[in-house]
């Protein structure tokens, strides 16, 4: 597959619950390669996005394709190439992890061997409780192993739904290495969704932001990022001598807070240097100037 | 297709919940042969007081064919809730739990899933009606020894010892196929709801009341009795007649198949439409 090609094609999709819509209109169209994020408040439509892309709910209008292919009609043969985690990862709790995963290969149409079941823990850190029944599993441990299993066959596309959730932070990190390692070194596309902003920003290539089962905006991370001024927080210790060098400065700069030395400043990234060199010739003590153009930022701006 | 059975099969029989039939039968059936052990004999002598006073009787009455029929008599009305218990929680249960969404993500097909589901059910059924003519007429015969039976059905029968197995190969045959008829409309139910709770109340509610319209003699209920399932459920106890009436037993072994298939293809019809939010 090219890198051209769309490993997901949504065209119009739709999908509503009684009388809501959950999701309007939907095009999404996901590249081979892509880490691809979904983003959006609760109840804007991820989860049914998600859903829909692995036909466990039905749209009411629109066309979905995977591989190119109609998921109506190849839903069969389009999930051999799908691993999926969606919504809190639920296992059969009386099984140990090690069986769990096992039933779950032999579903795939595998045949379930030791060694590459227990690579599969090794990789999400849970070797050590292979033998433990998933009841005795905290949160963390459950979405390792919704991750393992996710995994098992080697699928080609990743359909995560906030595969962090509920992870420590050695454990977010871990995971987010784990997606990024299988993404650059075994070329696997990867959709996930998540409320962590910056984990999208981390990961992912491109972005869909959803608002209420709308596409807000959808596009490559680093573009989405230099359509607007960063936010540039400033700590001095001469705050008048500041503002005033602020307010004269020919650039565009605005002061959004001011309070004593603190400033929150809205301004271009590329001109944070210039304006701290302009405050340090003007004797300001500079404390810190610290630029933050996240996506969370840009999320808030536009939800 | 087989891979599925074989793993729904395997989850079925890993859960605690499953062996509560084998065991609940397993008592029940020790206390009735026990309690005909110790006072057997007055029972039996209550109930042929009358035919005492006509006849001769002679032989091994209390024998392991009459605790057979006594067992199955007293368990016929229980041996379904049991049933509907594990049945009725083989989609919703795994709806509740999250894992249906699990195994839906794999390439496996709706209907072949659910079809695995559906003969893992009829499985278990017929592993519950087979482990109570064990515990009945296996431990029955070995603890009662054997002889003729006298049965009140219609009139009084007396079967020759001879006849009894295949008459009660027959009437447990016939009674598996009941019961699957029960795990069948515990399993359409299941497939209607996300817990398992409602599938296992409503089926054991509808036998109640189906079961009171099929027996009460009332005008009104007479012609509907024909289409309820559980007019036939007790419908084995005509294996014991003098004479079997086979026509009759194939049209009601017909009327329950129907019964399986129209409550299977119910169950396919919501599955396959069904949006899996939980």
């Amino acid at each position: 597959m090219t890198a051209n090609t769309f490993v997901i094609e949504t065209r119009a999709l739709q999908k509503g619950y009684g009388g809501m819509v959950a999701v309007h209109d939907l095009h999404l169209q996901v590249r081979a390669g892509d880490i691809y994020g979904v983003l959006g408040p609760n109840g804007s439509g991820k989860s049914t996005t998600l859903r829909l892309l692995l036909g466990l709910v039905r749209p009411d209008a629109g066309a979905i394709r995977l591989f190119g292919q109609p998921l109506a009609l190849h839903h069969h043969h389009i999930l051999r190439r799908v691993g999926a985690l969606i919504d809190k990862p639920d296992f059969y709790e009386y099984l140990s992890a090690y069986h769990n995963l096992a039933l779950l290969s032999r579903l795939s149409g595998l045949r379930p061997e030791r060694r590459g079941l227990m690579a599969s823990l090794e990789q999400v850190g849970l070797a050590a409780r292979a033998h433990s029944k998933v009841k005795t599993f905290s949160q963390g441990m459950r979405q390792r192993l919704g991750i393992a299993q996710a995994l098992l066959h080697d699928p080609e596309l990743l359909i995560l739904d906030e595969p962090t959730n509920g992870l420590d932070p050695q454990g977010v990190a871990d995971v987010r290495s784990l997606i990024l390692r299988l993404n650059q070194e075994q070329g696997k596309t990867v959709l996930l969704s998540s409320h962590l902003l910056q984990e999208i920003e981390r990961m992912a290539t491109r972005v869909l932001v959803l608002h209420r089962g709308q596409t807000v905006v959808e596009g490559a991370v680093q573009d989405l990022l230099g359509r607007d001024n960063a936010r540039v927080r400033l700590r001095v210790d001469e705050p008048e001598i500041a503002r005033r060098i602020i307010e004269d400065s020919t650039q565009e700069v605005q002061v959004l807070e001011a309070h004593g030395g603190d400033f929150l400043l809205s301004m271009a990234l590329e001109q944070v240097p210039r304006l701290n060199r302009h405050l340090v010739q003007a004797g300001v003590t500079v404390r810190a100037i610290m630029p933050s153009r996240s996506l969370e930022d840009y999320f808030l701006r536009i939800t | 297709m087989s891979t599925l059975l074989w793993i729904e099969l395997e989850k079925l029989f890993c859960r605690g919940r499953s062996y509560i039939a084998f065991i609940a039968i397993g008592l029940i059936v020790g206390v009735i042969e026990c309690g005909l052990r110790l006072e057997g004999r007055q029972v039996l002598d209550f109930m042929i007081q009358n035919l005492q006073e006509v006849f001769i009787l002679q032989g091994n009455l209390l024998n392991g064919y009459l605790v057979t029929y006594l067992v199955l008599n007293s368990l016929w009305l229980h041996v379904p809730i049991l049933i509907a218990l594990v049945t009725g929680d083989l989609v919703a249960g795994e709806a509740q739990a999250g894992t249906l969404r699990l195994l839906l993500t794999r390439p496996v097909g709706r209907l072949r899933l659910l079809a695995a589901k559906y003969l893992a059910g009829l499985v278990y059924t017929a592993l519950v009606v087979a482990f109570l003519a064990l515990t009945s007429w296996g431990m029955g015969c070995l603890f009662f020894g054997t002889g003729d039976l006298i049965v009140f059905y219609q009139t009084i029968n007396i079967v020759p010892e001879a006849e009894l197995p295949w008459r009660f190969a027959a009437a447990f045959a016939y009674g598996g196929l009941a019961m699957g008829v029960v795990a069948s409309l515990a399993f359409f139910f299941s497939t209607l709801a996300n817990h398992a709770l409602g599938p296992i109340i409503t089926t054991v509610a509808i036998l109640i009341g189906f079961t009171i319209v099929s027996t009460l003699e009332v005008g009104m209920f007479r012609t509907v009795q024909p289409l309820l399932f559980t007019t036939y459920l007790s419908q084995w106890q005509a294996f014991f007649a003098f004479e079997v009436h086979k026509k009759d037993m194939w049209s009601a072994v017909g009327i329950l198949v129907g019964h399986m298939a129209v409550l299977f293809g119910g169950a396919a019809v919501v599955f396959l439409r069904k949006d899996f939010t939980t």
